[in-house]
C-alpha cells in the first residue's frame, strides 16, 4: 500500500534539517559502563580458553554436558557436577552469511556466522562464533570445523581467543 | 472470608557490597535452590508461575527475560520480568495466586549494583530529558532539595534525621546481611560531608549485591501441603506526583496512598499499633522519616514510633545498614519481615513478633511505592 503513496501529508523533516538543526531537538548520549562478574562457571571457561581449551559442564541427572558451561542444570534444577574437556572440534549446526556488522553497517566482504557443535558436549549444545579460511559457497550444515587458536601471547581469556572455526582438515 | 496469599519460602544469596565469586546468574540459582529447599517445592513441577523484578538498565542488558528463567527453575515455564521495585513484583505473584492462574509462584530480584560502573548515569536517565537533564544536576541534589523541602514544611529537624541514621547503623551491627553497620554518634553524622547540602555522606544508602527469592502460594495449596506460612495480608502500590511537579514535599503521596489502601483491603484501621515492626524504605535517611510520616499521619504518630513507643522502625538497619539493592529492595523488606515472623531473624529478632508492615520505595527521581502487611 505505502509503495504507491507518493508523498505524505504534513512537512518532511529531512536528514539535512536535522544536521542544520532546523528544529528544536535535544541530544543526549548516554555513556554507560559495566563489569559483570564472570562468577564461577564462566571464569573457568574463559581460563580454559586462554589456555587453549574449551571446558563443558556435566550433569549427572541428565547426563548432558554443556558448554558454554554452567553451574547449575536448567532441565533438572540441580547444581552440575563436574567439569569436562572437550575438543576443540565440532560441527556447523546453522549458519548465516552476514553483509552487516554489528552496528548495521554494511560491509563488503561477509563475515560467516555459526553455531558449532562441540564435540564432547551433548547435541545441540554448541558455540556462537565466525567460521573462517572457507568460502560463503562451500559451507554446509553438518561440516566438520576445528578451533583456529590466537598465538598464546595474544590470548587474553576472551572469546575471541578462537579467532574462528575452519574446516577440519584446511582448505 | 477470601484467600489469602502465603508466603511459604525464602532464600538468599550475597548481601555484601561485592559478590565477586558469582555471576548474577550463579547469584540467582543459589537464592532459588535455598527458597525452594525452604518451601519444600519443586520448581520443575510445583511452581506455575515465576516473576523477576529487574531493570535491563542496571543489567547492563536489554531484553533481560531472556537470561533469567534457566537459574530459577523457569526454563520452558510461565516466566515475566517486571522492570520495578519487588513490591510491584509482589502485587503481580499475590494476583497470579488469588485469580487461578497459579498455585504456586515464585518471586525473584536481586542486584548486582558493582557490575554497573555507571550508577549516577543510570540514575541521571531517570530525570525528564528535555528540561531536567540539560541543566546537569546530579540526583543527589534532587534528594538534597526534597530533605531540605521535607523538613522546612513539616518542622522536622535534621537532628530527626541524624537519629534515624544512629539507629539503623546501630541495628545493622547485629544483622548478618547487613554490610554497613556502624557505631556512630549523631555528632558524626551531623558533622559528615555535605555532597549538596543539607544531604551528608550518611544520609545517603551505600549499594549492595544480594539474591533473593520468596515461594508464594494459595491458602489453600499451603494448608493442602502442610507449610508453615507467613501470610501475605494485602498489599497495594502507587505512583504519586513527584515534588518537583506539585506533589508537595511534605507527605510521600505514593506511601500515603499504598498504605490506605493495603490497609483497607486488609480490613484493617489505619492505625500503626496493628503492627510489631516495620521495614520503611530508607534509601535516604530523610525518606525514612518522609514515609513513615505519610503513613502514621502526624508527627506525634511519627516520633512515637522513632522514639521506640510503637512497632519497631526497621530492625534489619534498614537500606543505610544493608545497603540499596536496586529493584531487590521490597524483596529484602519482605525478606527480613519473613524471617522475624518466623523467628528466625537471629541476632535481631523482635520478640514475639506477628505482624509485619513493608513500606518501598524506587527511587530517586521516582514517586513510584508501595506497602505490603504481613502476620503470621
Amino acid at each position: 500500500m505505502s509503495s504507491k503513496v507518493s508523498r505524505y501529508p504534513g512537512t518532511e523533516v529531512t536528514h539535512d534539517d536535522i544536521e542544520a538543526n532546523s528544529y528544536l531537538m535535544t541530544h543526549y548520549q548516554a555513556e554507560l559502563k559495566y563489569a559483570w562478574t564472570s562468577g564461577v562457571a564462566t571464569g573457568r571457561y574463559l581460563k580454559g580458553l586462554k589456555e587453549g581449551e574449551i571446558w563443558g559442564r556435566r550433569c549427572d541427572g541428565c547426563g548432558r554436558v554443556m558448554v558454554p558451561p554452567r553451574m547449575y542444570c536448567e532441565l533438572c534444577f540441580r547444581p552440575t557436577d563436574g567439569w569436562v574437556k572437550l575438543r576443540d572440534t565440532g560441527r556447523v549446526v546453522t549458519y548465516s552469511i552476514a553483509y552487516v556488522n554489528f552496528d548495521a553497517s554494511r560491509r563488503q566482504d561477509p563475515i560467516i556466522v555459526a553455531v558449532v557443535e562441540v564435540d564432547g558436549a551433548s547435541p545441540m549444545m554448541g558455540i556462537l562464533h565466525l567460521l573462517g579460511e572457507v568460502d560463503p559457497e562451500d559451507v554446509k550444515i553438518g561440516m566438520r570445523v576445528q578451533a583456529v587458536w590466537k598465538k598464546v601471547e595474544d590470548r587474553s581469556g576472551a572469546i575471541t581467543d578462537i579467532v574462528h572455526f575452519r574446516p577440519l582438515g584446511g582448505r | 472470608m477470601p484467600e489469602r496469599v502465603a508466603i511459604i519460602g525464602a532464600g538468599y544469596e550475597g548481601f555484601r557490597p561485592l559478590v565477586s565469586d558469582l555471576s548474577t546468574r550463579e547469584l540467582m540459582f543459589e537464592a532459588a535452590s535455598r527458597a525452594y529447599d525452604d518451601a519444600s517445592v519443586d520448581p520443575r513441577r510445583d511452581v506455575g508461575s515465576f516473576i523477576c523484578c529487574t531493570e535491563d538498565l542496571w543489567e547492563g542488558w536489554s531484553i533481560t527475560d531472556e537470561m533469567v528463567p534457566d537459574q530459577i527453575g523457569a526454563a520452558g515455564r510461565p516466566l515475566c520480568t517486571i522492570p520495578a521495585d519487588a513490591i510491584t513484583g509482589i502485587g503481580n505473584a499475590a494476583m497470579h495466586v488469588l485469580a487461578g492462574v497459579a498455585d504456586v509462584v515464585v518471586l525473584e530480584a536481586h542486584s548486582k549494583a558493582a557490575d554497573a560502573l555507571s550508577k549516577k548515569q543510570i540514575e541521571d536517565l531517570g530525570q525528564e530529558p528535555t528540561l531536567m537533564r540539560p541543566l546537569g544536576v546530579d540526583t543527589d541534589t534532587l534528594a538534597a532539595l526534597e530533605m531540605d523541602g521535607f523538613l522546612k514544611s513539616t518542622g522536622y529537624k535534621v537532628e530527626e534525621v541524624d537519629e534515624i541514621v544512629v539507629s539503623s547503623k546501630r541495628r545493622a551491627m547485629h544483622n548478618p546481611r547487613a554490610s554497613f553497620g556502624a557505631s556512630l554518634s549523631k555528632d558524626e553524622v551531623a558533622h559528615a560531608s555535605a555532597g549538596s547540602s543539607p544531604l551528608r555522606k550518611f544520609d545517603r544508602a551505600p549499594f549492595a549485591e544480594a539474591g533473593i527469592v520468596l515461594v508464594l502460594a494459595s491458602e489453600r495449596w499451603a494448608r493442602k501441603n502442610r507449610c508453615d506460612p507467613v501470610y501475605l495480608d494485602a498489599v497495594a502500590w502507587s505512583s504519586s506526583l513527584p515534588w518537583f511537579d506539585g506533589g508537595g514535599f511534605s507527605a510521600a503521596g505514593y506511601a500515603k496512598d499504598s498504605y490506605s489502601k493495603a490497609m483497607r483491603r486488609a480490613g484493617k484501621k489505619k492505625d500503626l499499633r496493628a503492627f510489631d515492626l516495620l521495614e520503611v524504605d530508607d534509601t535516604f535517611s530523610y525518606k525514612a522519616l518522609q514515609h513513615l510520616h505519610s503513613i502514621a499521619g502526624s508527627k506525634s504518630e511519627t516520633r512515637r514510633v522513632i522514639a521506640g513507643a510503637g512497632p519497631v522502625l526497621n530492625p534489619s538497619g534498614g537500606a543505610l545498614g544493608v545497603g540499596n539493592l536496586l529493584e531487590a529492595s521490597a524483596i529484602h523488606r519482605l525478606l527480613e519481615c519473613y524471617l522475624q515472623l518466623k523467628g528466625q531473624a537471629g541476632p535481631v529478632q523482635v520478640k514475639d513478633a506477628r505482624t509485619a508492615l513493608v513500606q518501598s520505595w524506587r527511587g530517586i527521581p521516582t514517586a513510584t511505592g508501595g506497602v505490603a502487611l504481613l502476620s503470621r
